[in-house]
């Protein structure tokens, strides 16, 4: 048994590495157009894996994501564009500036729960948004700050590419150690049922609210990113509807899983850009996509796989 | 005397759902706390693990008075409880749910970096084991059967090492048989040192069986208190609890 665990584990890590492989690679393989899209899917990646740690892991529903994400690009903007500093810098202490962003916000919110929580989250981002909107002299208003000066070799598509490559490797493998930490099944432990936890010596608020600074750090970080593929940075980044998108990509993908939401961002923006080329009525397929997860895979793509896999498992048996 | 209560005092709008309560548990005796429906037990239950707080009176455990304390840190104060209604986590493997239960007395649930897999995976073993559940480490919580949620129940407070262990009804909804295994099982625990075990329960046979001390609860009220033969034997018990006809 414990040698049939530790084989399909290592089966996953070759596929892994196979993967990250293949990805190395691609800028040798694909169209120019696509690995700009790739650089834009690996922003999307960390956002929703930023998002799905507090909804998967943690049991909350952050609608107002989309509000650390674009914080995230403003501050990096910002700091590029404004005050001339390096692009390192910028994208060091964007992350730390969402983090206390997050602080502020996740201490309100961290005190409901479910819906409450949803909606209190999507209350707070609206609120940064209108900040941004209405701000004219500082972020540029609905005009956003555009032609954001970046170091020459981001101007190559696969310089810029394996740039965001490599950071999202990065911050996915400590999120991933997060999740696997002590801390990370304490949060899935509250998730399940937040009452007992109190009743293990446990206080679960202390820990929802450094899941929420968490999280805002990995979507600032991925807010930020984004910067250095779109050379600009407009209100609709910190629009609900980006934390909207996020959702979406994690359900669709599958929550309580890691990879899941990764997936899922890959699919609809691929889905996204190929709807898109074909009709411009592509709110309605996704209408129509969603319609079709929630109904049959409630669990995601990675959900619907692991169930066809425990099958074929059962049947061989 | 492990426990003490002097005095507490608990009401929701009309209702005194605890009415000053003078109890106490001696140290390493199985105590029981009866009472007919709506008697007040799970009130009292919440009001010792810091649930709800009380309006008035003082809760005294291992010497130190805990009154008004957060239910997190009576728990790691010492005061573990296991639910009537079975209270998991549904979609964790139970080793898993127990491994969490002791990051949390030890106090390494914050820790950020630190690999959960292995760590305190032995002693979990050995928990679930205690309660009979070693074979089914890989399950999770939400399939096993209900008489085996609540040996997980039981396992996952016993995982905070406490003192004190409330059972609030351990074998409501269970089988004869799996009364009898239960029955076992508490007795058991209750012979290991340092552990103490005060539950309520519906099932007069079970309290008659383990209970070495009994205290019943009536309308918020201490109407009696004593062993076996003499809640057996008293008058006001009889009258408003066990009906007319006598046990």
């Amino acid at each position: 048994m414990a040698e049939l665990v530790s084989k399909t584990e290592r089966l996953k890590a070759y596929l892994l590495i196979l993967i990250v492989a293949l990805f190395f690679a691609i800028p040798f393989i694909l169209s120019e157009a696509t690995v700009i899209l790739l650089c834009e899917v690996f922003c999307l990646c960390l956002f929703a894996a930023s998002i799905n740690f507090l909804l998967g892991y943690g049991g909350m529903i952050p609608f107002g994501h989309g509000a650390f994400y674009g914080a995230g690009a403003y501050s990096c903007a910002i700091m590029l564009k404004k005050a001339g500093l390096p692009l390192g810098f910028a994208i060091l202490t964007t992350p730390i500036i969402t983090a206390i962003l997050g602080l502020i916000i996740g201490f309100f919110c961290v005190r409901l729960a479910g819906l409450k929580f949803a909606m209190l989250s999507l209350a707070f981002g609206q609120i940064v948004w209108a900040i941004i909107y209405k701000w004219y002299s500082f972020t540029g208003g609905d005009d956003g700050i555009i032609d954001i000066p970046l170091p020459t070799f981001l101007y190559d598509s696969t310089y810029c590419y394996y740039s965001i490559f490599l950071v999202l490797l990065v911050a996915l493998s400590v999120l991933w150690r997060i999740t696997n930490s002590t801390f990370g099944w304490t949060l899935e432990s509250i998730r399940e049922n937040t009452e007992r936890v109190y009743f293990i010596g446990t206080n679960a608020r202390n820990y929802q609210m450094i899941a929420f600074v968490i999280s805002t750090f990995f979507a600032g970080l991925a807010g930020a990113l984004f910067v250095l593929v779109s050379h600009n940075a407009f209100p609709e980044y910190v629009f609900w509807a980006k934390g909207g998108e996020g959702i979406i990509m994690v359900v669709l993908g599958g929550m309580f899983s890691f990879f899941g939401p990764i997936i899922g961002a890959f699919v609809l923006l691929f889905l996204h850009t190929f709807i898109l080329s074909q009709t411009e009525y592509w709110p309605f397929f996704l209408g129509a996509i969603l319609l079709v997860v929630m109904l049959f895979a409630p669990e995601g793509i990675v959900g619907v796989i692991g169930r066809k896999l425990a099958f074929e498992k059962e049947k061989a048996n | 005397m492990i426990l003490n209560t002097s005095s507490l005092k608990k009401s929701f709008g009309g209702l005194m759902a605890t009415n000053m309560v003078d109890l106490s548990v001696k140290t390493g005796e199985i105590t029981a706390i009866i009472g007919p429906n709506g008697a007040g037990k799970t009130t009292f239950f919440n009001l010792l693990t810091g649930f709800v707080k009380p309006d008035s009176g003082k809760i005294v455990f291992g010497g130190k008075d805990i009154t008004g304390w957060k239910t997190n840190q009576i728990c790691l104060a010492g005061i573990a409880r296991a639910f009537q209604i079975v209270n998991i986590f549904p979609r964790l493997p139970i080793l898993k749910s127990i491994q969490i239960a002791i990051f949390s007395r030890d106090r390494k649930g914050l820790r950020v970096f630190s690999k959960a897999s292995d760590l305190s995976k032995n002693e979990a073993f050995e928990i679930l084991a205690s309660v009979g559940l070693e074979a089914k480490a890989g399950t999770l919580g939400g399939e096993l059967s209900q008489g085996d949620q609540k040996r997980l129940e039981i396992g996952i407070a016993l995982a905070n090492k406490p003192k004190l262990l409330l059972l609030d009804e351990p074998t409501a909804g269970m089988s004869s048989v799996e009364k009898g295994s239960t029955m076992e099982l508490i007795r058991k625990l209750a012979q290991k040192q340092d552990l103490t075990i005060f539950f309520t329960e519906h099932d007069m046979d079970v309290v008659f069986n383990l209970a070495e001390k009994i205290w019943v609860l009536h309308q918020g009220k201490i109407i009696c208190s004593g062993n076996k033969e003499e809640v057996k034997s008293s008058e006001i018990v009889q009258r408003v609890y066990l009906g007319e006809e006598v046990v």
